[in-house]
């Protein structure tokens, strides 16, 4: 009971602060707008910068829904724009069972300065909830930064004159002066000074894709201490292989131009745990870099080999077949190989195909597509894949196939050949093909591909186009398609076969079987016999030879007794063995004359009989029996 | 009464039926003459356009298609045999439609296998189309022995295939029924006589199965095999529908032959001989046979 009344009054507590705990969550969760209202303040980043380094204008804007894009003053040698906003903050506070939010919204206006000297940005508005908000007009100065030679850049390329399409390796060659602190005798290494490259600030051009492929493999530009012009320099070199593809001074290099935040100066900072040397401020050096005449020459058309596509380079070519055993018409895929000597796999990338399809040398043989192929670069090496079909079977050898490329260090075109290839072309059986088949209308033999494909276009014309003659005959139909007559004819032969067999067994059968075929039909020929009657004597004469037919008995030896005895033996009742006595005895005397009773009579007597004693139980006469 | 109701029914009936066959007659007769009317307009046009081919080829142009005009007239009404449309080929094939003349062809192949005169023309067709699948394999191993058969007519085929069936199950039946007599009266005459037989049973057997199997096979081939061809330049698309991606990059000309894989409202799945597969427009192409 006292356990009851304690559980009893812990339920009703729990109750009782439940309720209190939810009432409070209400009233702390309830929105208390009447005690937010806007506010707006404005800060900037910084009273001093360098010419080219932005400072923000920070609009800080505090519980409001709708903010306004801000009306953007126009400044000489000031560029300002509008950068949105830069950060979002909420706060909910309760304070006295007071729940307070607060939201605030950071917005900036970048400033850049364009030259150096004081300036002050006018007053900026700007709507907050339909609200206009000006802040105070803010001055800021900005100080040049003078390179002093402390960094530049140069590109440097071959030294000899380049051609359209040569592949040239560029060096773009980045010079630091590595800063130096005569308090703390300090020098900054090459990796720290390779750090403060802004890599923002800087324009790479066509090295960009190195600095890419450097950076994919964690790693930078080594640099390595050199003296230049009395002073001791960083040099920083990247590289990259470029195709001029135009004439003249090559594009985008006059663009490059390198950003480093060059230290401005060094100081000691100190912690509970170490001391460290950090710099003071950072200045924004840009250096332009300056090209070396690079300047990019035309191929020469002089002595230009036919079949030359662009290729300029020093090459090497091979090729391959397979299969080299085939019927004319049958493909064969040649593997033609494009190795660049000089190891510049760049080359290859853009390296067009020879113009296989054009070469009269091969077409004459071969029936080859005219579309381009598409090579695949492995290595130093692009593999071009055609496919050859044989036109004639008396083809031995694929001829060597030329290739031609302009060789920049002996300044000529070179036209180089592959190794002919042995074919074996057997005589066309069959087209075969995996591929679609291009021909052209105009290229009359491009699709002789078969002994019949080289009929003579004229003996075409004249005879195998010629048409069928329109006779009556033409009006008659013609179908693929079997009727009823077939399975009709199909059927009859083998029924009417199986028909004969029967005959021809059933036949055979009763030859050799008499006294059975006797004895079935012993009651139809007693009846007949019986009918046919004239007299008393032939009826029983009849009836005895049912007996015996019936028995296998021959009909000549049958008595009147022993058919008597026969037909009990077949288990006739005794009256119809005493009608049957009757009639038999009836019959004898008639034969001699006894007696003048109407033969009708008795024939209707005796057929009676005779049916009787069919229903008995006569035996099977055996086989022989007679 | 009952004789003469009779005889009064044959007098009315005998009259009527000949006026009703005359009349069929006649009305069958005008049908063909009609027919051959269009046929023989069709030819002249053909010869026509043959004669302006080197003067005027416009003209020529515009005298073949008539030509084909009137030899498809002549299918459409009923008539159905390889000769009108190798006629209709020749005409497509010279009014500049590959496309359409390899349907015929093949239609006329299809009805008249194994004609030289058809598959000249079919060959020559064949060359003008600008990009063509080679077949391969088990369908060229199929052609290669059928044209062996084709040598003969299908119709020709089926006599050989049904008199050399008859003659065979009446010589078996024959042979049946004297073969007792044989036994009884055994004879060197009579030994000869039944190698003879024997002979004669094993050949005429062998030439009702294979040409009966023939026949078989060209029937059934139209219903293993849906050939088609396109008779314009179509964009082969990966589904039934404009929206699918394009199987091949660019449009296959009218002429390139395929195999029907199903058919689906206003599409064709087709098969071409590689083995490659596409959706072609059905107003695009043409379907042999059906």
């Amino acid at each position: 009971m006292a356990t009851m009344f304690l559980r009893s009054s812990i339920t009703q507590a729990a109750r009782r602060f439940a309720a209190y705990a939810l009432v409070a969550s209400f009233i702390m969760l309830w929105p208390t707008h009447a005690a937010n209202a806007q506010e707006v303040s404005v800060a900037l980043s910084s009273k001093r910068t360098w010419v080219g380094v932005p400072v923000q204008v920070v609009f800080s804007v505090e519980n409001a829904t709708d903010i306004g894009d801000p009306t953007l003053p126009t400044v000489p040698g000031l560029d300002i724009q509008y950068s949105g906003s830069v950060s979002q903050r909420s706060s909910i506070s309760i304070i006295n069972g007071v729940r307070r939010e607060s939201r605030s919204v950071d917005i900036a206006v970048e400033v850049t300065p364009e030259q150096a000297g004081s300036f002050t940005i006018p007053s900026i508005q700007i709507k907050v909830d339909g609200k206009p908000f000006a802040s105070e007009p803010i001055s800021f100065s900005a100080i040049a930064a003078e390179n002093n030679d402390r960094v530049f850049a140069q590109i440097v390329g071959s030294d000899r004159p380049v051609y359209v399409g040569e592949p040239v390796e560029l060096v773009l060659q980045i010079w630091i002066k590595p800063f130096e602190s005569d308090q703390y005798d300090l020098t900054v290494n090459e990796e720290t000074m390779w750090q403060l490259v802004d890599f923002q600030q800087s324009k790479w051009g066509p090295f960009s894709e190195s600095l890419v492929e450097l950076a994919r493999e964690r790693r930078r530009p080594a640099g390595r201490t050199v003296q230049r012009d009395e002073g001791e320099y960083y040099l920083y070199e990247i590289k990259r292989e470029i195709r001029p593809t135009g004439l003249g001074e090559i594009e985008d290099l006059s663009d490059v131009v390198v950003g480093v935040s060059y230290p401005t100066g060094v100081e000691r900072t100190r912690s509970i745990f170490r001391s460290n040397l950090q710099f003071t401020g950072l200045m924004p050096l840009r250096a332009r870099a300056s090209v070396e005449n690079i300047n990019v020459q035309p191929l020469p058309t002089e002595g230009q080999p036919k079949y030359f596509q662009g290729a300029v380079g020093n090459f090497i070519v091979r090729a391959a077949a397979q299969p080299t055993d085939v019927a004319v018409g049958d493909p064969i895929t040649v593997t033609f190989l494009v190795g660049s000597v000089d190891g510049e796999g760049a080359v290859l990338d853009t390296l067009r195909p020879p113009p296989l399809g054009e070469m009269s040398e091969l077409t004459k043989d071969f029936r080859i597509p005219q579309e381009p192929i598409a090579g695949t670069v492995e290595g130093n090496i692009k593999i071009f894949t055609q496919s050859f079909r044989p036109r004639w079977d008396n083809i031995t050898e694929i001829p060597p196939i030329p290739f031609s490329f302009f060789d920049p260090e002996t300044e000529e075109y070179r036209t180089i050949y592959t190794d002919a290839i042995p074919v074996e072309v057997s005589p066309a059986e069959q087209l075969a093909s995996s591929d679609i088949v291009r021909s052209n209308k105009s290229d009359g033999a491009a699709l002789a591909t078969t002994p019949e494909d080289n009929l003579d276009s004229s003996e075409l014309d004249e005879t195998l186009r010629a048409n069928f003659p329109v006779t009556p005959s033409m009006l008659a139909s013609s179908s693929r398609t079997l009727g009823v007559t077939t399975p009709a004819i199909l059927a009859l032969p083998p029924a009417c076969f199986a028909a004969i067999g029967l005959l021809v067994a059933r036949r055979r059968w009763k030859d050799a079987h008499p006294a059975l075929i006797r004895s079935r039909n012993a009651r139809k020929r007693a009846h007949t016999s019986i009918r046919n009657s004239q007299d008393l004597a032939s009826i029983g004469q009849a009836v005895r030879g049912f007996v015996s037919d019936r028995a296998g008995r021959s009909a000549t030896s049958v008595t009147a007794t022993e058919a008597t005895k026969l037909a009990r033996a077949a288990g006739a009742d005794a009256p119809l063995l005493v009608a049957m006595d009757e009639l038999l005895r009836k019959t004898e005397r008639a034969g001699y004359g006894a007696t003048q009773e109407d033969p009708t009579q008795a024939g209707d007597e005796a057929l009676r009989i005779v049916n009787e004693l069919n229903r008995c139980g006569w035996k099977q006469p055996e086989e022989g029996t007679q | 009464m009952k004789r003469r109701t009779q005889h009064l029914c044959a007098t009315l009936l005998m009259p009527t039926l000949m006026l009703f066959g005359m009349t069929t007659h006649a009305q069958s007769t005008t049908v063909q003459e009609d027919r051959l009317n269009v046929l023989t307009n069709a030819q002249s046009a053909y010869d026509r356009g043959l004669v302006l081919e080197s003067v005027d080829p416009k003209a020529a142009q515009a005298a073949f298609q008539e030509s084909a005009d009137g030899w498809r007239r002549a299918i459409d009404s009923g008539v159905n045999n390889g000769q009108l449309w190798t006629n209709l080929g020749n005409a497509e094939l010279r009014s500049g439609e590959p496309g359409e003349a390899i349907a015929a062809y093949l239609e006329a192949d299809r009805l008249m296998p194994g004609n030289a005169r058809v598959r000249a023309n079919l060959l020559e067709a064949r060359n003008q189309v600008p990009a063509r699948f080679d077949s391969g394999g088990v369908t060229v191993l199929y052609d290669t022995a059928s044209d062996g058969w084709h040598v003969l007519g299908f119709d020709a085929r089926w006599w050989i295939a049904a008199v050399a069936w008859v003659l065979f199950w009446g010589l078996f039946a024959i042979r049946i029924t004297q073969r007792r007599k044989t036994r009884k009266q055994p004879s060197e005459d009579g030994e000869g006589a039944r190698l003879a037989f024997r002979a004669a049973l094993v050949a005429l057997g062998g030439i009702a199965v294979v040409s009966g199997v023939t026949v078989g096979l060209d029937v059934a081939e139209d219903s293993w095999r849906s050939p088609g061809v396109l008779v314009t330049d179509s964009v082969i698309r990966s589904g039934n529908g404009e929206t699918f991606s394009e199987v091949f990059s660019e449009a296959l000309p009218a002429g390139v032959e395929f195999d029907l894989v199903e058919t689906r409202p206003g599409w064709h799945h087709i098969e071409f001989a590689d083995g490659r597969t596409g959706w072609v427009r059905t107003d695009h192409a043409k379907l042999i046979g059906s």
